[in-house]
């Protein structure tokens, strides 16, 4: 059916986790590497190559947050970090260093199939650079070629930035996009602290798109960290 | 700025004023210093009584002429100082003897009687002066008491305005070297040993000096040092001597000779008195206020301990308990069961996760631990958040925001509220029934940001609105068994974390609302807006 199986290298120091992680990725197609400490993570996303990196960032050796960065260096693999409670700050370090998406432990398999689904063919599409010319997601429809936007096959009238704002989420629809990269990439790179440009168009763009804003059902806020575009 | 500097001002001025006149030396002198007005009036006085006597013949009533003399001896007595008394009797006696006991205008009186009239002369003199001197050396003294006093005030009226270490430290040794015109320093243990160390006064010190100060504070007893031969000291150590030890020293620092008169010095050790007095104070308090704190850490610590053991040994069982007979007999069973079980295993580690988050949160923002990190926020966002956080635990509950469209951000961190909407949506989930409605309202003033979490479910016992606020506080047994207590006393630390506040009140019909409000604290930063397009553009 698949034509591949891809390889997923778990990075994580705590063997019941590498266990669990192990069993239930091979049960759905995936072939799990894994490396217990930083520094071997580090050695086999080099040598194997894997397809995607989940990463503890809680590691003996050295931070998580420095595997990220050192991998991101030379490889532009799907990493998704593995935080606890408490570890917030890391977890946003992590992300802003190039990590694509993260779990907080304790998580279930599904959440984590679904995260890694969406980091894959996300990663896919950038390498290919093949865009769909359609997104469409619940009642919202994206015409990027032409862009239009259809609430309920309804066009809704978007100012440029909001258009620019939505084409980001789209880009990486499902998965999460950080504060900092949005505000980089809509408004430019000075732009970088100016967190309350994002909250405004952000509340702009869910008056023009959801039912009820604040109980949103595409774009949604992960506070402090960014948001993400539900896609189903 | 401008203030500051004319407080200080006015503070060494009102010092120097203080201190003018305060030697006993000046006074002696001043009391010296020979008043010539005095004394030229008192011959004035006794020569216009000879005058007089002369002029109207008196030579033979010799008993008037001795009271006239009298009066003006006892006059000059009360008024005049004691000298001059003196001289005005002695010059009576003389003209007396002179102009009119027989032989006239020569001494040497033939009559023997005349002597005791010039001895009782002198002696009332004598008396009557003492008199007033010794009241006039009385009020002198009273005056210098009270100035004393006054110095004294200001030197420690601030000192028992603090139970801070550090500023207790600068007033005293700002005061002390603004009385004694020197500069001071105050040295603290430094809780290793017997050694002690700067906590205030000029940085640079030399290595005697802060051996002088050593000694000083071993010794318990004051030190000095002179840099010259001179025998004046130029640098004056001070134990600060509390009621059970020494508790610092106090270093009068000068480049000039430090020369304190009696009443300076009695002064300076009073002060030095004083502080020590206040500091022992501001340690005892400071103990006082660790224990207090040992105390509640303790008080929460055996509460997390009972509430571990009893609350999360619950879920933990069943967890055991599933998973051991899935594994015993996992072959033989029923697809239905082990699916059961598994089910139960997966939401008690939900449970048992919430536990722990709980616990996690609190015990962190108990020990402060957790730093606001605060950004522009929406509240619509946040909200939102959280209710897709809680989404699955209440499905059957619907839940109604009323958020404005044109509310202002607002500076929150934005995962403590989060977090604060959360437990609050979990609360109000608990205990009211499924497919009720949970109300969230926000409004905002210039200065305040309001938010209403109203849940339809069953009132607090009467006086508990304040109560439900505390850790380890539970409501009555619900259906989905009881929490850990923290929920809500998370919610309030997190609210007081951002400086508002938060009140639990019964609705009159039914149901219970939780009313948050935040200060605003400044504007929001302004967002420049597009134009809208054009439809159909």
């Amino acid at each position: 059916m698949t034509q591949t199986q891809q390889k997923i290298l778990i990075v994580e120091d705590e063997p019941e986790i590498r266990r669990f992680l192990r069993v239930s990725l091979a049960e759905h197609g995936y072939l799990p590497l894994e490396a217990a400490e930083g520094e071997l993570g580090i050695a086999m996303a080099a040598s194997e190559k894997p397809d995607l990196i989940i990463l503890d960032l809680g590691l003996p050796d050295i931070d998580g947050t420095e595997v990220a960065q050192r991998i991101r260096e030379w490889s532009a693999v799907p990493i998704i970090v593995l935080s606890c409670r408490g570890q917030e700050t890391d977890k946003v370090a992590a992300l802003d260093m190039g990590a694509d998406d993260y779990l907080t432990k304790p998580f279930g398999v599904q959440e984590l199939l679904a995260r890694m689904r969406v980091a894959l063919r996300n990663c896919a599409a950038r390498s290919d650079s093949c865009y769909e010319t359609i997104f469409t997601a619940g009642k919202l429809r994206v015409d990027i070629s032409k862009h239009l936007v259809f609430v309920d096959d309804v066009e809704v009238h978007l100012t440029p930035i909001e258009y620019k704002l939505l084409q980001e989420l789209i880009k990486n629809a499902g998965g999460l996009v950080t504060q900092q990269s949005l505000l980089r990439n809509v408004w430019g790179p000075g732009y970088a602290k100016e967190g309350h440009y994002l909250r405004v168009y952000m509340g702009a763009l869910r008056r023009k798109l959801e039912e009820d804003p604040a109980q949103p059902q595409y774009l949604i806020t992960e506070p402090g960290v960014g948001y993400r575009l539900k896609v189903n | 700025m401008g203030q500051l500097s004319a407080i200080s001002f006015q503070l060494v001025a009102e010092s120097k004023l203080l201190f003018e006149d305060l030697s006993l030396r000046n006074w002696v002198r001043r009391e010296l210093k020979i008043n010539w007005l005095e004394y030229i009036a008192a011959f004035l006085l006794v020569a216009t009584v000879t005058a007089v006597g002369f002029l109207v013949q008196w030579q033979d009533a010799t008993a008037n002429l001795i009271m006239l003399y009298l009066l003006c001896v006892v006059y000059c007595a009360t008024t005049m100082s004691r000298g001059a008394a003196i001289f005005a009797s002695i010059i009576g006696v003389a003209s007396f003897d002179y102009f009119f006991v027989p032989p006239y205008f020569a001494f040497a009186p033939s009559d023997s009687r005349y002597f005791f009239s010039l001895g009782a002369l002198l002696i009332v003199a004598l008396l009557i002066s003492e008199l007033p001197a010794r009241t006039r050396a009385r009020a002198v003294l009273a005056q210098e008491q009270a100035r004393l006093a006054e110095v004294q005030y200001f030197l420690s009226r601030d000192l028992l305005s603090t139970t801070a270490i550090d500023e207790l430290v600068c007033l005293a040794s700002r005061r002390a070297g603004e009385v004694f015109h020197c500069q001071s320093a105050i040295w603290l243990p430094n809780g290793e040993g017997d050694k002690i160390a700067l906590a205030s006064g000029q940085q640079a010190l030399e290595a005697d000096m802060v051996a002088a100060a050593q000694e000083c504070f071993n010794l318990k007893q004051a030190v000095r040092r002179s840099h010259s031969g001179t025998g004046s000291c130029s640098e004056l150590f001070l134990p600060l001597l509390a009621s059970q030890q020494a508790v610092g020293v106090l270093g009068l620092l000068s480049s000039e000779a430090i020369n304190l008169d009696p009443p300076q010095m009695n002064l300076l050790l009073a002060f030095a008195n004083h502080t020590a007095v206040a500091l022992e104070r501001a340690i005892l308090w400071q103990a006082t206020e660790a224990a207090n704190l040992r105390v509640e850490q303790e008080r929460l610590r055996s509460a997390l301990l009972s509430s571990v053991s009893h609350d999360l040994r619950t879920p933990l069982s069943s967890i055991t308990g599933a998973a051991s007979s899935l594994l015993a007999s996992f072959d033989s069973m029923n697809r239905e069961i082990a699916k059961e079980l598994i089910q139960s295993i997966y939401d008690e580690a939900e449970r048992l996760n919430r536990f722990l988050s709980n616990l996690l949160d609190m015990t962190r923002l108990q020990a402060g631990i957790i730093n606001l990190k605060t950004d522009w926020y929406s509240l619509e966002e946040v909200v939102g958040a959280a209710i897709s956080r809680v989404e699955k635990r209440l499905n059957k509950h619907r839940i109604v925001t009323k958020l404005p469209g044109d509310l202002p951000l607002i500076e929150i961190d934005p995962t403590l509220i989060e977090q604060l909407f959360i437990n609050l949506l979990d609360n109000a989930a608990k205990y009211s029934d499924p497919g009720n409605e949970i109300r969230i309202t926000a409004y905002a003033t210039s200065s305040l940001f309001s938010v209403e979490v109203f849940n339809s479910g069953s009132q607090l016992p009467l006086g508990d609105e304040v109560r439900v606020f505390e850790k380890f506080y539970r409501g009555r047994q619900t259906l989905s068994g009881c929490g850990v207590g923290l929920g809500l006393a998370i919610c309030k630390a997190i609210v007081q974390a951002h400086g508002g506040q938060i009140f639990a009140e019964n609705m009159s019909s039914t149901g219970v609302n939780f009313l948050i409000t935040l200060p605003i604290k400044r504007e929001a930063p302004r967002v420049d807006l597009e134009l809208e397009p054009e439809a159909g553009g």
